[in-house]
């Protein structure tokens, strides 16, 4: 029989995690990440190995399927505003997978990392299953690929909005697209969380789309520098 | 009783048709050897038989709207997931830092502000381009 204490402690943080973002101090911190270190802190607390919890916690990862394929709604729901804006969405993905791969690269270089680990992080702000798949296709670390995505996902739900703020973008498609391509679903899931219907649109067509650029644009891009 | 047991229901039908759009897209995945999530598939196709009318809003407007509210839930075991890096984060965890920090900013702020500007760009140059009509 399964041990179910991983599905029911994932469950009850969030839910705890959803109550406390209603105190004072903690209302800017994303259920996602308050649940997430509370869950860190029980298992490194009580010694509880991360495949006991992830028998059942699995589950729950699992619904994140139909979870995905549910975001078709949304963006059937709003076709007339991606049809009005099409251009400006389509330019948008490519200078989000550009600037994206490209500082990745640099910053990467700057600290004299090895190839294999650059390589591993390029794909940081494409959603997790297909981040993974990349890294596998070009040789690269699939485990410090998926670690880089979450920790990328956790960043832009965090600040996202905040960075967005000072750099005085107001406008709902211009965050939507920024979240969605930067912080792939974890950024969309905190646009659902903030609850304006266009951003959460604009930031589900932005990680699809942004992760079907970046798997075709990875490859060329190693290939041209070089380094494949 | 009647009520619950139709939103029951309702979830039900509506959960089935998004996993049968899994399920078509996990097909294509195999059959064309392409390395791409099925589940994102499975979105493009989804938006698409609701765009061309193939499936009725009402029959998953609900089971949809359940998946997005919670989707945040579902990510947090991938948190903890994190527990099991721990070396390959203690070992990179400079240059981890460097990227997550510097590039997913400039990535954020670059997006936001070329969206931005280019929509206030366009709004301008219709007007423009109306009053230019109007002369």
């Amino acid at each position: 029989m399964i041990n179910p204490f991983g599905f029911i402690i994932t469950v009850l943080y969030f839910k705890i995690a959803q109550k406390l973002k209603k105190l004072p101090i903690l209302k800017n911190l994303p259920p996602i990440l308050t649940a997430g270190i509370l869950l860190i802190l029980t298992l490194e607390l009580f010694d509880i190995d991360y495949k006991t919890y992830n028998e059942s916690a699995s589950y729950i990862t699992l619904l994140l399927i139909p979870a995905t394929i549910s975001l078709g709604y949304p963006i059937y729901k709003n076709t007339k505003l991606l049809k009005k804006n099409k251009r400006i969405i389509y330019c948008a993905f490519f200078v989000a997978v550009f600037v994206a791969v490209i500082s990745t690269y640099i910053i990467a270089k700057f600290c004299h990392t090895n190839l294999n680990i650059i390589e591993s992080m390029l794909p940081k702000s494409v959603t997790a299953p297909i981040a993974v798949e990349i890294s596998k296709s070009i040789g690269a670390i699939p485990e410090l690929t998926a670690c880089v995505v979450v920790l990328t996902g956790v960043f832009g739900a965090l600040f996202g909005h905040k960075i967005l703020a000072l750099c005085k973008v107001k406008n709902d498609i211009a965050i939507g697209l920024s979240m969605g391509a930067s912080s792939h679903v974890i950024g969309t899931s905190r646009c659902v969380e903030i609850g304006k219907s266009k951003q959460v649109v604009m930031a589900s067509v932005a990680f699809v789309l942004v992760a079907l650029i970046t798997t075709l644009m990875i490859p060329l891009f190693l290939l041209f520098l070089n380094l494949d | 009783m009647d009520n619950i047991l139709k939103k029951i229901l309702n979830f039900m039908q509506g959960f089935a048709i998004l996993m049968f759009f899994y399920c078509v897209s996990m097909i294509f995945v195999k059959i064309l050897h392409f390395a791409f999530s099925p589940a994102i598939l499975g979105l493009v196709l989804f938006a698409l038989a609701l765009i061309f009318g193939i499936i009725k809003e009402e029959w998953i407007k609900n089971t949809c709207n359940f998946f997005i509210d919670n989707m945040a839930m579902f990510l947090v075991p991938f948190i903890a997931g994190l527990l099991v890096y721990k070396s390959v984060l203690a070992q990179n965890w400079l240059v981890i830092f460097l990227v997550i920090f510097i590039a997913t900013t400039a990535t954020i702020v670059f997006t936001g502000l070329f969206v931005e500007w280019g929509l206030k760009f366009l709004r301008l140059y219709k007007i423009k381009k109306s009053g230019g009509k109007h002369d």
